[in-house]
């Protein structure tokens, strides 16, 4: 799901991974909501939804543990 | 007078988000008797791994009806001076619309933010081309906000961008209705087809799920688009369907 280096997680499937994004949230022990104007998922619990993700031109990063 | 107002980078991954400061904002400047702000839209900005944002570098901005500039000019940057999140770099752009000449330059600055990697200078510089009428300050850490705050601006001036803060629920799961009843429980002056195609407002619309305005045309508008299932003729867009469409 993840592709991880020193500096950054970034997740695989763009914005075509609502199934990962959502199985991924839900295993997730530090998965927080993002204020509702920054959800952009219909499935409430999804990486797409989450605080700590970081949107990048192709995907988005992982942040908790990094700066938050 | 009437005013834009437009905040950017003030939070953290704990904090409350942008444009709930921007609407607490708002509240404050109402229960101060300083002014009224209207509805919020949200500005996307660029994605880009050189800009410092918290997670999705978007622009807040509202316009606003005030009574008198310098009170609520002094009111909103001591109000963010004192609700900004820690680590966060704020920016603030008041636009007195009554003053401001030209938004030409305004919409190209915005514009260019949605795809260009710019510089505190590149908003103080532009800012500066409309002496009285722009008011851009910084609140704290770099102070790199004020890029967005004046981007927020110019892109809520051009009349076309972004969405309108806040969520549309349909009345009752699976409501159908009328274009017009539409607009109506939703307090929408507009309904189109994504082209910005005007719909026949005595059209049915089925409306399941909760959606978002755009801002399009200086209005708060639900795009709609043709209903595959047989019980209306168009439906409303869901949000993640709308990410694909609008920024």
């Amino acid at each position: 799901v993840w592709q991880i280096d020193a500096h950054r997680e970034a997740f695989l499937y763009g914005g075509n991974g609502g199934d990962k994004a959502h199985e991924t949230a839900e295993r997730c022990p530090d998965f927080k909501e993002d204020c509702e104007d920054e959800r952009v998922s219909d499935t409430l619990i999804s990486c797409y939804n989450c605080r700590y993700r970081r949107w990048t031109q192709a995907s988005f990063d992982c942040m908790k543990g990094k700066n938050g | 007078m009437r005013v834009l107002i437009c905040i950017d980078d003030t939070d953290n991954l704990e904090s409350i988000g942008t444009g709930e400061v921007l609407e607490n904002l708002c509240a404050a400047l109402y229960e101060n008797g300083l002014g009224r702000g209207g509805f919020v839209t949200r500005h996307q900005l660029y994605l880009h791994e050189d800009i410092p944002y918290t997670s999705h570098n978007s622009a807040m901005c509202c316009e606003a009806e005030i009574e008198g500039l310098e009170k609520a000019l002094h009111f909103c940057r001591a109000y963010m001076d004192a609700s900004c999140a820690e680590g966060s770099d704020p920016g603030l752009c008041v636009v007195d619309l009554e003053k401001l000449e030209s938004h030409e330059k305004l919409i190209l600055f915005g514009v260019s933010a949605k795809n260009t990697v710019l510089k505190k200078k590149d908003a103080i510089n532009t800012a500066e081309l409309h002496q009285g009428a722009v008011y851009l300050s910084e609140h704290g850490g770099t102070g790199d906000g004020v890029i967005g705050a004046l981007a927020g601006c110019g892109l809520r001036l051009s009349g076309s961008d972004g969405k309108v803060k806040g969520k549309l629920h349909p009345p009752e799961t699976g409501a159908v209705m009328t274009v017009d009843e539409l607009c109506l429980h939703c307090l929408l002056r507009d309904a189109t087809d994504v082209n910005h195609q005007p719909v026949d407002p005595t059209d049915s619309v089925l409306f399941s799920v909760p959606t978002k305005a755009v801002f399009w045309q200086n209005k708060p508008t639900v795009y709609l688009t043709k209903d595959e299932s047989g019980r209306a003729k168009w439906r409303v867009f869901g949000i993640q369907e709308l990410k694909g469409l609008v920024d």
